[in-house]
């Protein structure tokens, strides 16, 4: 636990039930910290994945139904690895309230979150007709979700240095 | 495609070798100066992701930082043996960014020294 004050939601949450078992059990952040990563990697992965189809890569590779497969593999991904961030954070919620670089990382998660509804709204419908090219708003919300998720992760291992 | 994967796995193992050559710290706790510090542990926190001690020594109370509870366990160090009032020795290094913490590398219980690194 760091020394120093916070925002009063923010030591609430450090006084919590989860933050103390999180602190106190030997195993529980230990626990949540390797599903973060495993998350955030098949996370990144899958994304990566999609976006660079999108931009043009792997053009033999029929771009609806890689959709299918690496859309929902994020989603679950996600899925895991907002509850064990959250757990994290709850255990020393001030100190990362007061880490520019945790708070950086949850900035560009937002933006991330908002180029997928953008994504999903507009051009993910008309992606049976993305096969010989993908239309110029569709690849510039890949090239930004690439780039906001690429930086998302390594701000997320930074927090741990600043 | 294949020269953009042949640059990557270049530059990646480029960055890696210079970064070997160039690490001289630890962070942000400044490696080359090494604290030796006998005192009584006024409290602890057998805590994730680290432990700390409230250390107070002659003229001074250090915040200690220690290694996750897991590793400490594991190495023979339990939360008992740290219990407020007895005598510890530590060796670490000085925070740059506060003057009152210091991280330790290796801790003395008793005779019994254990590296938390």
């Amino acid at each position: 636990m760091e020394h120093g004050g916070g925002p009063h939601w923010a030591l609430a949450l450090e006084q919590s039930a989860l933050a103390q078992a999180l602190r106190e059990s030997l195993f529980l952040y230990p626990l949540a910290n390797v599903l973060h990563v495993l998350a955030v990697a098949t996370l990144l992965g899958s994304i990566a994945v999609f976006d660079l189809r999108v931009l043009g890569l792997g053009r033999g590779v029929a771009v609806d139904a890689l959709a299918r497969l690496a859309l929902p593999i994020a989603a679950s991904a996600l899925c895991v690895a907002v509850p064990t961030g959250i757990a994290m954070f709850v255990a020393e919620a001030p100190a990362y309230v007061r880490n520019p670089v945790f708070l950086t990382k949850i900035g560009l998660i937002a933006v991330a979150a908002v180029n997928i509804a953008v994504f999903h709204s507009g051009p993910l419908r008309e992606i049976k007709h993305f096969a010989k090219e993908p239309p110029r708003l569709a690849r510039a919300g890949a090239a930004a979700s690439l780039g906001l998720w690429l930086a998302a992760v390594a701000a997320g291992r930074l927090i741990a240095y600043y | 495609m294949r020269s953009i994967v042949a640059t990557l796995c270049a530059s990646g193992i480029l960055l890696t070798a210079s970064i070997a050559t160039a690490h001289h710290g630890w962070g942000n706790y400044d490696a080359a100066q090494v604290l030796t510090l006998t005192g009584t542990i006024r409290a602890m926190t057998y805590a994730n992701p680290h432990g700390t001690l409230t250390l107070e020594v002659p003229g001074k109370t250090w915040t200690v930082t220690l290694a996750p509870p897991f590793r400490m366990q594991n190495r023979g160090l339990p939360a008992e043996a740290l219990k407020a009032g007895t005598t510890v020795t530590v060796v670490g290094y000085p925070s740059r960014s506060d003057p009152s913490e210091m991280r330790a590398e290796r801790i003395t219980v008793e005779n019994q020294t254990t590296e938390l690194r």
